[in-house]
């Protein structure tokens, strides 16, 4: 039984770097210490805010949101990257994390490494890798290319190369930011087509994105992001209405904000 | 050396080589206690279960928490770490003519300058000099090399960590197998040694399998240290490169350790003189000095200890140093 349970994390991100970073400064501190107090405190950014919620087999969760809600950093903690800072998160199945199609990607190795070095990353052993190499080789057309070292493919070729490596793995559970794609007219129905499969063979699917029509189009419930927060989670209908309306009303607030800037500029 | 100084020097040798096994066996059980702390992906029970059943023994939580360990998940994808070592090198090189045998070369041609001026501005007849400078060389490239990689390791693989969960052990163990692989290209110097100086060790020689891999668990577990701090603080890579550059003056690597007085800190204090001896006195036919070994574990005790606490308690945080 694949499942996701999130129970009250929050994650706090450091920023480390803005003037805490080095030893130097550690040591310079203690030096000067007491007097400089506050300053010395790393920035931390709260990126999750007591999120909580349970996903089971089935269930197809499209994340929405502002820029910088949180919908990649919840995907991050769901795939095991982030660890919350409190909080539990539990899941069980096997994790395909498809957040960066260009990732791991080496110029000099061949199509075929390529695939393995992706496969492998992914935690698909040499043997299931070696059995579905056909099929991926298949699906990506790229023939005699397949033997040439990465750095001659077009951008084109390498997304095609990623795109059918990581949907020929099995997934209980799929975490995708943006839905992957290969951009080429000629080849859109293949790839569409082998992506809803992909997607239709997982048990449970997170699909961070902007745009309303792949959300409709995969997923069955909604949760809306705002600050680390969750807005709400539900129906895709209801979610979508409470987003623009909360678009509308940030809009209105914004618009209203500058009136009183103006007026006050006048005044 | 006598018949009996002989038997007596292999019965110390199989005498601490048996003193090792309980260390070697703790090792995996030190670090098993770096369980990765949350997210028990895949495995659905948390380690809380362990610590609340009071009834299992010491030993049977250790043996639990290692089950459960990023070390034992990183020791298991050994195919995925050997398969990128290996790629990593061969990669490296593919464009060229004779490929990896490029770093066998250039240190060839490295050993061999160095060994024709040095014995003569030390005075030494280069048939004694030279196979100890290359030999030692050869082992100073492998230690050196895997210091410097050990802070910018995640730095480096920053794309990987922040995109997928990875194992941070997973990647260290890459960079391992791969400067193994470097050192392993660069042995066949020895070889070329033996051949041209007519020298051949004897079985004292397979002593240099229990001392490599104790340098290498070594290195290990210093590396865990290093990265993690490496990744947090972004000063440590310069401090240890420089620390790298003046530790290769002080260890006996170009000089010979006989020629200073065996008092002499620059021996005792110095870890890499170990390391040097546990390797280089077998492939030069002679036994280490018990000493080595003592300290060599002791140094492998000290460093898996002080990992394991820094893994359990920073590993999670490395993603978001990085």
């Amino acid at each position: 039984m694949n499942l996701i349970q999130v129970k009250q994390v929050t994650l706090e991100y450091p920023i480390i770097g803005v003037g805490s970073r080095s030893v130097k400064n550690r040591v310079l501190s203690t030096a000067t210490g007491g007097l400089i107090t506050g300053g010395d405190a790393i920035p931390v950014v709260k990126a999750l805010q007591d999120v909580n919620f349970s996903l089971e087999e089935g269930d197809r969760l499209g994340l929405i949101g502002h820029n910088g809600a949180g919908k990649s950093t919840l995907l991050k903690v769901l795939a095991g990257i982030y660890k919350p800072t409190s909080g539990t998160v539990l899941v069980r199945g096997r994790i395909v994390s498809t957040l960066n199609l260009a990732l791991g990607m080496e110029p000099e190795a061949t199509g075929i490494e390529n695939i393995f070095i992706r496969g492998l990353l992914l935690g698909m052993k040499k043997a299931e890798i070696r059995r579905k190499l056909d099929s991926i080789a298949e699906f990506t057309e790229l023939g005699e290319y397949l033997h040439m070292p990465l750095r001659i493919y077009s951008s084109g070729m390498a997304t095609r190369l990623a795109f059918a490596t990581v949907t020929a793995m099995e997934a209980d559970i799929l975490l995708m930011d943006e839905v992957i794609g290969t951009g080429d007219a000629r080849f859109m129905d293949k790839t569409e087509h082998r992506l809803k499969d992909f997607i239709h063979r997982s048990k449970i699917l997170v699909l961070a994105s902007h745009t309303e029509a792949i959300i409709r189009n995969f997923c069955n419930k909604v949760l809306l992001m705002e600050q680390g927060k969750i807005k709400g989670i539900g129906r895709v209908d209801e979610m979508f209405q409470l987003y623009y309306r909360h678009i509308h009303s940030a809009r209105l607030l914004e618009y209203q904000g500058k009136r009183i800037d103006n007026t006050m500029a006048i005044g | 050396m006598s018949e009996s100084g002989v038997a007596l020097q292999t019965w110390l040798h199989v005498h601490y080589a048996l003193r090792l096994v309980p260390a070697v066996e703790a090792l995996p059980a030190l670090l098993g206690a770096a369980t990765r702390p949350e997210i028990s992906v895949n495995r659905g029970r948390s380690s809380k279960h362990a610590s609340r059943n009071s009834r299992m023994s010491f030993y049977g939580t250790l043996r639990k928490r290692f089950l459960e360990s990023d070390l034992l998940e990183a020791l298991k994808a050994y195919d995925v770490w050997l398969f990128l070592a290996w790629l990593d090198v061969r990669l490296r090189y593919r464009r060229s003519k004779i490929g990896p045998f490029w770093i066998t070369l250039s240190m060839a041609i490295f050993c061999l300058t160095l060994g024709e001026v040095y014995s003569r501005l030390l005075n030494i007849e280069i048939a004694e000099y030279l196979p100890f400078l290359a030999i030692s060389f050869v082992i100073w490239g492998l230690i050196s090399s895997l210091l410097l990689e050990f802070p910018n390791l995640y730095v480096d693989n920053a794309a990987y960590m922040k995109d997928m969960r990875v194992n941070a052990l997973t990647i260290l163990l890459r960079g391992i197998a791969r400067n193994a692989l470097v050192f392993a290209h660069n042995a066949l110097i020895i070889l070329g040694i033996y051949a041209y100086f007519d020298l051949w060790p004897g079985l004292i020689f397979l002593l240099v399998i229990p001392g490599l891999i104790l340098v290498l668990l070594n290195l290990f577990a210093i590396g865990v240290s290093l990265s993690i701090i490496g990744a947090r603080f972004r000063d440590i890579a310069p401090i240890n490169q420089s620390l790298v550059q003046i530790l290769f003056f002080l260890s006996p690597i170009m000089w010979f350790p006989r020629l200073v007085s065996p008092d002499s800190l620059f021996l005792r204090l110095n870890p890499v003189a170990y390391f040097l001896d546990l390797v280089r006195s077998p492939l030069l036919g002679s036994f280490p000095s018990v000493s080595s070994w003592y300290v060599a574990i002791a140094i492998l005790i000290l460093f898996t200890t002080v990992s394991s606490v820094l893994y359990m308690k920073k590993s999670s945080k490395i993603p978001l140093w990085v």
